[in-house]
């Protein structure tokens, strides 16, 4: 074994110019793919985290059935243990309680349909980031319960403006049409066409006594400290759930409240998958060319080796050993500076400029790239383009194993 | 006593439309303690007979017995490890492995025979004094001349008391000293140590110094 590192170690500073030049290609390979692996993940993970923060809370508590057909009559009560529990549980950071419905928004002779949502006003400015939406305005008030918010183009097509009284209309818990004045008092924008032109936003209170709900809900949005805590806090909530006399009540992650998102999210991962394959092949093929170069060139050598007894398997270890080396040291090299560079943005968030602004905006994703420094991103990056030198030594391992000594000896 | 044992082999080269017997129905037999010359024109099969004695190569008829056994129903492994425990073998020119010093070099037989690094050391080292080529133990052989190389490999060869050494045309890319001189070595580890030696060569100088002259003309022994 000792034999066959010194072998293997002395052929690599042979012609070291080639061992360097193939590290080189695993090096930037390596490096390559996890900026790129970085970034993705990175960016992924902070568009989740904004999004999620903005409205919709990392886990919902919800009325069964609500998710797939929210209608007001999946509704629920938070009753005092419940509440307790969520106070206390240290990874939730908050919670907030939402009534949503569906109804009929007018102002004069004009009336338009609308998404009703109730909401505490309290609890939303403490946990989520849409009350920094209002572009116009005040925020839904919790002394003025008849204070509302209406998105940017709901403002436009009810050709209302701030200050203008307005009359919901929508069906109640009890089945009987409720209907209440309420003033605009602020503008927001989500960004999102459809969702600014078919929301509005009302105190929780105002929506209980509207929707005659009797103090229920349809769903909780739960803020949790860390994304990295998602899966034990669901599996907390989803116990409390359990334990509840009121049954029904389902505790989703946010993929399964957002699984456009989700969607999303997957879609690009596999279309990165792309560019890791390619450059997956292109290391591949120089590993290869390296090998098979620096093997052929010693033929003859190996073919001596070979005369005087050695067996093929200690020759084709050996150049294995040194293929392994040169991976390895890539590896670890390219592996150094990705850390490096991801470390910083990770930290330090590159700003998008200009149009790219607007148009990641429009998008409703963060004009900003993140990098992400998460070991898996390096772990398997290291195994893949390990597993590739290793797969690739295939060809020159049989080369070797099929050389007898005369035709090394005679290879010219 | 008879050691080798070369019984009508023949060998022919098929390369393309032409077939060129290289070996016609050889018969040969190899003493111990010889110092054996095999010698012929360009072309007569010198080097195909001793490859083939080695091992390295296959005959189409005929058979080798290496001490009496016969070889030819030897696994490629039970060939390797033959030649590893039995044969000395010197090429012409680039014996050695490069990245190894000479005495590595000397050393690596007795390293695949899994001798311990002190004993193959001492091993190496006296060879290589009996041989006087001290000063080169620690030389690459891209640091040695082509004769000093040669020496080496002459070392490497006959370290693990083999039962022959063969070496094809050993001095063919040496000057004439330079030659004389590894061949002064080689018949005084044939003197000394009683080790049986094979050449195959077309200089005087070798042919000169045979116990045992065979004269190879188109594949067959003109003269024994
Ligand atoms: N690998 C081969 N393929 C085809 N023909 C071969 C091969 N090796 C040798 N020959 C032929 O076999 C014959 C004997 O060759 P061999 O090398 O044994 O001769 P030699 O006596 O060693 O010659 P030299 O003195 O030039 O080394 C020659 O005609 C040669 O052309
Ligand atoms: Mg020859």
């Amino acid at each position: 074994m000792n034999l066959l590192f010194k072998i293997a170690w002395r052929n690599i500073w042979r012609n070291w110019r080639r061992s360097v030049l193939t590290m080189l290609a695993v090096v930037f390979a390596v490096f390559f793919i996890n900026v790129m692996k970085g970034i993705q993940t990175g960016t992924f993970e902070a568009n989740i985290r904004y999004t999620l923060n903005l409205f919709s809370g990392h886990i919902q508590i919800q009325k069964e059935g609500f998710q797939d057909n929210p209608t007001l009559n999946k509704a629920f009560s938070l009753d005092l243990e419940m509440l307790g529990k969520l106070q206390n549980d240290e990874y939730i950071r908050g919670f907030c309680p939402r009534i949503t419905s569906f109804g009929l928004i007018g102002k004069n002779e004009k009336s338009l349909g609308t998404a009703i949502i109730g909401i505490d006003p309290t609890a939303e400015l403490l946990n989520s980031e849409f009350p920094n939406r209002i572009k116009d305005g005040i925020f839904v008030s919790s002394v003025d319960e008849n204070i509302i918010n209406v998105g940017e183009r709901m403002l436009k097509n009810l050709n209302a403006k701030l200050g203008d009284t307005v009359v919901i209309l929508s069906q109640a818990f009890d089945g009987t049409m409720g209907n209440k004045k309420f003033v605009i008092g602020g503008v927001f924008r989500f960004g999102n066409n459809e969702f600014d032109g078919m929301t509005i936003f009302m105190n929780i209170k105002a929506a209980d006594e509207l929707l005659a709900m009797n103090n229920k809900i349809n769903s909780l949005a739960v803020f949790i400290d860390n994304l990295d805590n998602l899966d034990i806090a669901s599996t907390n909530l989803k116990s409390l759930a359990k334990s509840k006399v009121d049954k029904g009540i389902v505790v989703l992650p946010w993929f399964e409240v957002l699984r456009d998102l989700k969607q999303t999210v997957d879609m690009k991962v596999i279309g990165e998958i792309f560019y890791v394959l390619i450059l997956l092949m292109i290391v591949g093929f120089g590993i290869l060319n390296t090998v098979l170069m620096s093997i052929t060139e010693r033929f003859r050598e190996f073919g001596v080796m070979l005369a005087l007894g050695t067996r093929h398997y200690i020759i084709v270890l050996s150049v294995f050993i040194e293929t392994i080396i040169i991976s390895l040291l890539g590896i670890s090299i390219g592996t150094l500076f990705a850390y490096l560079l991801n470390s910083y943005f990770a930290k330090n968030p590159f700003m998008l400029k200009g149009d790219f602004t607007k148009l990641y905006e429009e998008l409703g994703y963060l004009p900003e790239i993140y990098s992400s420094v998460s070991t898996e991103i390096f772990t398997s990056t290291a195994i893949l383009i390990f597993s590739v030198s290793i797969l690739v030594y295939i060809y020159p391992a049989f080369r070797l194993y099929k050389l007898t000594a005369l035709k090394g000896i005679r290879y010219t | 006593m008879e050691i080798i044992k070369v019984e009508s082999v023949t060998k022919i080269y098929n390369t393309g439309a032409i077939a060129v017997k290289a070996l016609d129905s050889v018969s040969l037999g190899i003493n111990k303690g010889e110092f054996l010359v095999i010698a012929g024109e360009s072309g007569s099969g010198k080097t195909t007979l001793l490859n083939i004695i080695g091992t390295l190569d296959n005959p189409n008829s005929g058979k080798i017995y290496l001490e009496n056994n016969d070889i030819s129903r030897y696994s490629k492994d039970e060939l390797s490890d033959l030649r590893l425990n039995k044969l000395g073998f010197i090429f012409q020119a680039y014996n050695l492995i490069p990245v190894l010093t000479a005495i590595e070099n000397i050393e690596f037989s007795m390293m695949l025979l899994g001798i311990p690094e002190s004993v193959r050391r001492k091993k190496a080292l006296e060879i290589m004094n009996d041989l006087g080529i001290d000063e080169l133990a620690n030389k690459k052989p891209n640091q040695m001349s082509g004769g000093q190389q040669q020496r080496v490999a002459v070392a490497r060869a006959i370290v693990n008391d083999p039962l022959i050494v063969l070496a094809d045309e050993p001095t063919a890319n040496l000057d004439s000293k330079t030659g004389e001189n590894l061949l002064d070595l080689m018949e005084k580890m044939n003197k000394e140590k009683n080790i049986t030696f094979v050449f195959s060569s077309h200089d005087n100088k070798v042919i000169n110094r045979a116990s045992r002259l065979i004269m190879l003309k188109d594949g067959q022994i003109i003269n024994n």
